[in-house]
């Protein structure tokens, strides 16, 4: 018999992806505080040059070692030059050598030009992270979609280096990572707005063509406040329509009904998410608060949901 | 309206996803083909934003010709730059990079040889590099500007970058090519088994190399440049030029951002990838920064009719929610600009999805500048 599959929140390794500027870093840094409340030990991945981190902690900057951003909650950002000499060391075994390897000019050339390396020393990275038992869960923010399809596609793309040799062993780590359903899941952040909503659902084709990826939940952040009921919008419409015409309060009732219409949007849009997205959906409220005051209502949210 | 220099021949537009960015590029490709001048927008982003922006259907690696909104149709005038009022010849075309068919298409070309173009093409390092990896989109790319900057149809490009990692790939592209197509460095990839003595320290980094990425691997490189050789100097030109050609007074960069504190977090470290690579930085644009003119309310208080009593505290603290948003906003501009040194435009969140010439310009049209520049 299987052992019953584990909830996907309380998995080891978890990827967020999605369209750039949905919130994934607001909803993972609330996932990582509702952890560490709950006494785990949540690391978060953030890939690239820009850290979000820090700035919605209101924490220190963000570096390559593993630091922590608020009590309990630790950030990681995984930079190339350090992520180059980490992969060199795992194969020359000693540091000193594999800083002279990354620092001779003419491979250093190489390294930075040649298409591939990049991905694969963060994929190696994400890996070591992911193996290592301090941390658990590991958060990966994966920027944007060519992030996701990085992880996701590499082994194919890079089929042809792969027959043999050190960069199978760094593919195939990742591969079986992402194949192991106790362990991996992968998590979709949207908002409901039209064009996102049409990226998602795209995003959410492709990885179900994969049967070795295992995704998580449907995210739904920032779903904008119902300023009016039915009865009100009725109001707003017919007044703009007649009396209010003109009136000096007349923008005021305009923008009512912007918001009341930006309100109808969005809940179409969830609407057609959950009609083309089969996953189990968490919603969370747009927040009038910033920073660390959304991260706290979010992860309140999430602990409510009793996912431990 | 924004507008770029007059002399302003290439303009790259940065920022990390979800900015509005693609909706920008086309918005400001329109606006200088509404000045009469002949533009190419090419994104370099996959998704299918461009081509939704400008309401066609799709976009491939050949330019399509847009038609420009027909309330500013034929005899129109200009409405700005060295042609104002003049008849406008304007034209605006949009491209979508394509990493694979762009490759191909540019070692057909520098081969001159159909053979010898074939021979690289099927190199199994050549398919692995020309799919979906970074820095070979960041390649194509550069190539792609190159070949549009000397096309006479065109006066101005605008490039719409990916998110903000992957632009930094872009901005970064023809240095590293330039400094890896050194002929001494490609030599010492070609001879590392020549024994002579300037080469023997190659030999032993190559041993190396063969230890960290794998025996096969490096053979097949090897192969792969020996078959590229003849295409070294060409590359290696035309990066040089790119690369000169990013620093030159007729290129910007336009930074698109939001206005949000995290926004702001986000642009200044774009505003200093930019910086730190010696490329002139030379607007700011705040998308989704204010409610559109139409639904503002105005800033005096307002006496609502006894009809309205019920829903006016409604309305009061959907107002003051609002101002005080946008106020924080603008501040947060204000701040930006100081510390920066630099002049920003705002734009207003697009009431519904911008999905049209028209709809396009009549947005771009609503841009207000934000500190004069200096």
């Amino acid at each position: 018999m299987h052992a019953p599959i584990a909830e996907p929140l309380t998995r080891q390794v978890q990827f967020f992806t999605g369209k750039g500027g949905v919130g994934k870093s607001t909803v993972l840094a609330a996932l990582a505080t509702a952890a560490a409340r709950a006494g785990k030990r949540p690391l978060i991945v953030e890939l690239g040059t820009h850290t979000s981190s820090s700035h919605l902690f209101h924490g220190p900057d963000v570096g390559y070692q593993p630091s922590e951003v608020v009590p309990g909650v630790h950030a990681t950002r995984v930079l190339f030059e350090p992520a180059l000499i980490d992969y060199i060391t795992s194969r020359l075994k000693l540091r000193p050598i594999a800083s002279l390897v990354a620092k001779n000019s003419s491979l250093r050339r190489l390294f930075l030009a040649a298409p591939g390396v990049d991905e694969i020393v963060t994929l190696h990275r994400v890996a070591q992270l992911a193996a290592d038992e301090r941390w658990g869960p590991v958060l990966v923010d994966l920027e944007s979609t060519g992030h996701a399809l990085m992880f996701f596609d590499l082994p194919s793309v890079l089929e042809v280096f792969l027959k043999d040799g050190p960069l199978r062993q760094v593919v195939d780590s990742a591969t079986k990572l992402l194949a192991d359903e106790q362990r991996c899941a992968i998590h979709i952040v949207t908002v409901p707005e039209p064009l996102a909503v049409n990226e998602t659902i795209q995003l959410h084709t492709q990885l179900r063509e994969r049967p070795d990826l295992h995704l998580g939940y449907l995210f739904i952040n920032r779903v904008p406040r119902a300023w009016l009921d039915d009865e009100e919008m009725r109001l707003v419409k017919s007044e703009l329509a007649g009396a209010s015409a003109g009136e000096p309060w007349a923008p005021d009732l305009a923008l009512a009904q912007y918001l009341g219409q930006r309100r109808l949007t969005a809940e179409r849009c969830m609407q057609g998410l959950h009609h083309d997205i089969d996953l189990p959906t968490m919603t969370f409220e747009a927040q009038d608060e910033r920073g660390a005051s959304i991260i706290a209502k979010l992860s309140g949210a999430i602990e409510r949901t009793g996912i431990r | 309206m924004i507008e770029l220099s007059n002399d302003c021949r290439l303009a790259f537009c940065v920022g990390v996803g979800g900015v509005g960015k693609t909706t920008f590029a086309a918005a400001l490709g329109l606006a200088e083909a509404l000045r009469g001048r002949s533009v190419l927008v090419l994104t370099a982003d996959p998704a299918r934003r461009l081509a939704d922006a400008l309401g066609i259907r799709g976009l491939s690696d050949q330019a399509s010709n847009i038609a420009l909104p027909p309330n500013f149709g034929a005899g129109r005038r200009c409405t700005g730059g060295a042609l104002a009022g003049e008849r406008c010849k304007g034209e605006l075309h949009a491209a979508m990079l394509e990493t694979k068919a762009s490759a191909d298409e540019i070692i057909r070309r520098a081969a001159h040889d159909e053979a010898r173009a074939q021979r690289v093409l099927d190199n199994r390092i050549y398919q692995a590099f020309s799919n979906t990896l970074a820095r070979s989109h960041a390649y194509a790319a550069m190539e792609r500007v190159h070949e549009a900057v000397h096309d006479l149809r065109y006066d101005l490009i605008v490039v719409d970058t990916p998110p903000a990692q992957s632009s930094v790939e872009i901005l970064d592209a023809p240095d590293r090519l330039v400094s890896f197509l050194d002929q001494r460095v490609v030599r010492w990839f070609l001879q590392a088994s020549d024994e002579s003595p300037q080469l023997r320290g190659g030999a032993i980094a190559q041993g190396l190399l063969r230890i960290v990425a794998g025996e096969s691997l490096v053979s097949a490189l090897t192969e792969f440049l020996t078959e590229m050789a003849f295409l070294r100097e060409g590359f290696s030109e035309r990066a040089r030029e790119v690369r000169a050609l990013m620093r030159s007074p007729s290129t910007s960069f336009v930074l698109v951002s939001s206005a949000d504190a995290m926004g702001i977090e986000a642009a200044k470290s774009v505003a200093a990838e930019v910086r730190s690579r010696d490329f002139e930085l030379a607007q700011v644009v705040f998308n989704r920064a204010f409610i559109s003119e139409a639904a503002r309310p105005s800033a005096d208080p307002v006496s609502y009719p006894e009809r309205l009593a019920a829903l006016a505290p409604k309305l009061l603290r959907i107002r003051a929610l609002l101002s005080e948003e946008e106020e924080q906003k603008r501040s947060n501009i204000v701040a930006f600009c100081h510390e920066h040194g630099i002049g920003a435009w705002s734009l207003p969140e697009a009431r519904r999805p911008l999905g049209d010439p028209s709809a396009l310009a009549a947005w771009i049209e609503q841009a207000r500048p934000v500190l004069p520049r200096t």
